[in-house]
């Protein structure tokens, strides 16, 4: 070779080199300036995306982890018209799955031709799921969405609540905890390769904070049983309707909270907004009798009465200004304690007269009366207790027996909790963590004692016979409200109430009871809620296994129990 | 003495080269397992739910009563004998 073929061949390598770097250069030059953005973007895209982390809402249980609420991934079934008009060989087989006669699935394709997504049923059953799979149809596309399933049904649904489709909670428990329930989705930026898997998560937008779990302090068996006893009674008196609590005086745990009329909140049919009040908690009345003992206890607060301090009630009644308070046979000298066993409204006025206004008032603003439960449910009423300086001497009077103010049936229930306890007001919840609650004394322990046995009283001779519960001493109070009817009370519209406590001397269990409105002939509380209150009580000792302190031999009563069936909640 | 220190740092630069894509490899390989298991996870507590709901309907008050007197004829006794044992 010789030396300029060397040369020249350098020349030819050095050139192409030259011409190969030019061109690599301007076409980056050209892609840089020219389109640089789009391209940009397309490379993006393939590997970039925004993920959405949904999470499930949490599940609700009572206090013994059994099922209230959860929520179950279904699949809704989506065709797409405009597509399978063409693929009438289709047809049948989807007609088929669905129970449709091919006649209908094609005058249903037919007329929404134009539509790419039209619901074709809303919820499948796993088989359903399995077979659409296999056939794997274009334009046929199971829709994921999640459904609540309340198992219990009726006898907690205006406690527990419910959610709307889109799974946010509207009443109860749904809606008062509904934030730690439904937790939050989160938003990741995430880099994935071609087959769609993650391959980093390149940055959290929002971070996923699943739904969380709640556990209530409500007991499902007790809870049904209330709701038995108390459907039963309204059922049986004619009643428009009715409530119950049972509760744990020694940490304020409710253990049942009912209320009748009630729906099925799996049925989307049976809701109506008239039955969603959890009537517990948002109804106030006057308490009328059931409010005697506070009266009592205020007396003997003072020192200056003792359980048998005599009471002149006679004649039967006293004139204060134009009003008349009055009971309904002269009951003549009656002891502090029988003021409570006979119900006597003079007997109460008379004691509550002796002393200030404002201790009347201290008494009943103490035991929680006109401030709300504690309980975390919204709607919650707060009742009503006008301050004593407002007061005129006949309020001061029908104070004493539970008229012109007005209470909801879980404040009843927490006040007599303070008798329950041995004199301390606690705070009321749904939750089962008692660890942490400021108890206030509000009562001397002596008074609450002295207080239970007159209780006890008014059921083994007064009026609250039918409270009784075989194998348990109960203590307790009847009260027949006359209801404010057209500006003035009615002598034929009553709340029937029973407020007690089991076992009377060391109560564990607290429970009350309202009946709105009976129309039978006996409309007394001792009458008809009192033995709403024995069948609740009878119930909730067998399944909560509080030791009757009375023990003997004793009819069951339970076979009553057997024939209703209120669980038609969960079929599948 | 020069040739070998830069030969050493090449061979160091090399390996770390090296070792940063056999890291960037494995930390792809477990974010997608971490996804894939959170999936698997969700679609775990979904079964739950679910088991959970035919449980809870399987074990109803209702059912169990039912069944209890009608095919299995149990009775509530006619009295019960309560002792407390102190």
């Amino acid at each position: 070779m010789t030396s300029s073929s060397l040369k020249y061949r350098r020349y030819l390598v050095l050139g192409i080199f030259f011409f190969a770097a030019s061109t690599l250069i301007f076409g980056a030059i050209r892609l840089q300036i020219d389109e640089p953005v789009d391209l940009a973007q397309r490379a993006e895209s393939r590997s970039e995306k925004l993920q959405e982390i949904s999470t499930d809402r949490g599940i609700i249980f009572d206090r013994n982890h059994k099922l209230l609420a959860v929520s179950v991934p279904h699949h809704s079934l989506q065709i797409n018209p405009s597509q399978l008009l063409h693929t009438k060989e289709h047809w049948a087989d989807i007609a088929n799955v669905i129970d449709w006669p091919v006649i209908k699935l094609e005058k249903f394709i037919n007329a929404k031709n134009a539509r790419k997504g039209e619901m074709l049923q809303r919820m499948l059953s796993d088989q359903q799921i399995e077979v659409f799979r296999r056939l794997d149809i274009n334009g046929v596309d199971l829709m994921p969405f999640q459904k609540r399933h309340y198992p219990l049904g009726r006898p907690v649904s205006q406690l527990v609540g419910f959610t709307d489709r889109n799974d946010n909670g509207q009443e109860g428990i749904e809606k008062a905890f509904n934030q730690m329930l439904a937790g939050k989705t989160g938003k990741s930026k995430i880099l994935h390769d071609a087959k769609g898997n993650t391959v980093k998560t390149l940055h959290v937008i929002d971070a996923v904070t699943p739904g969380e779990d709640l556990r209530l302090s409500i007991d499902s068996g007790v809870q049904y049983a209330a709701y038995r006893a108390l459907e039963k009674a309204v059922i049986r008196e004619n009643a428009e309707g009715g409530s119950a609590v049972v509760m744990n005086p020694h940490n304020g745990e409710i253990l049942a909270i009912v209320s009748y009329p009630s729906f099925n909140p799996n049925e989307s049919s049976e809701k109506k907004a008239g039955l969603y009040r959890n009537r517990a908690v948002t109804d106030a009345f006057e308490p009328g009798s059931t409010l005697k003992p506070f009266t009592i206890a205020m007396a003997l607060q003072s020192g200056q009465f003792l359980p048998d301090t005599e009471i002149d009630t006679s004649p039967g009644y006293f004139d204060l200004g134009e009003d008349r308070v009055s009971d309904p046979v002269n009951r003549g000298l009656l002891s502090l304690s029988s003021v409570l066993t006979q119900s006597s409204n003079v007997g109460s006025a008379k004691i509550a007269m002796a002393l200030p206004y404002g201790d009347l008032w201290d008494i009943l603003e103490s035991v929680g009366l006109g401030n709300k439960s504690g309980l975390t449910l919204g709607g919650e009423s707060s009742g009503k207790l006008s301050f004593h300086s407002t007061w005129e001497p006949i309020e001061h009077a029908t104070h004493a027996y539970g008229y012109g103010m007005q209470v909801t049936l879980v404040q009843l229930a927490r006040a007599y909790s303070v008798f329950a306890n041995g004199g301390w007001l606690l705070p009321l919840t749904l939750t089962p963590d008692n660890s942490l609650f400021d108890k206030t004394r509000v009562l001397k322990d002596g008074v609450a004692m002295d207080v239970r046995e007159m209780l006890a009283k008014v059921v083994s001779e007064g009026s609250g016979k039918r409270a009784k519960v075989e194998g348990y001493s109960v203590g307790g109070k009847t009260g027949t409200v006359r209801k404010f009817h057209n500006g003035a009370y009615s002598s034929e519209r009553h709340l029937a109430l029973f407020a007690g406590m089991v076992p009377a001397i060391n109560p564990q269990l607290v429970a009350v009871v309202m009946i709105d409105r009976p129309k039978n002939k006996e409309q007394y509380g001792g009458q008809v809620a009192a033995p709403v209150f024995s069948e609740i009580i009878y119930e909730s000792t067998r399944i909560l296994g509080i030791l009757p302190d009375q023990p003997g031999t004793f009819q069951p009563l339970s076979p009553k129990f057997a024939d209703t069936n209120i669980f038609e909640g969960q079929k599948n | 003495m020069r040739g070998l220190i830069v030969l050493i740092i090449s061979a160091a630069v090399f390996g770390s080269a090296l070792g940063l894509v056999v890291k960037r490899q494995e930390s792809r390989v477990l974010e997608t397992r971490l996804h894939k298991l959170q999936l698997e996870r969700r679609a775990l507590k979904q079964e739950w739910a679910q088991l959970l709901l035919r449980q809870s309907s399987l074990a109803s008050h209702s059912r169990v009563e039912k069944l209890a007197r009608h095919s299995i004829g149990m009775i509530t006794p006619p009295s019960i004998t309560v002792v407390s044992k102190k």
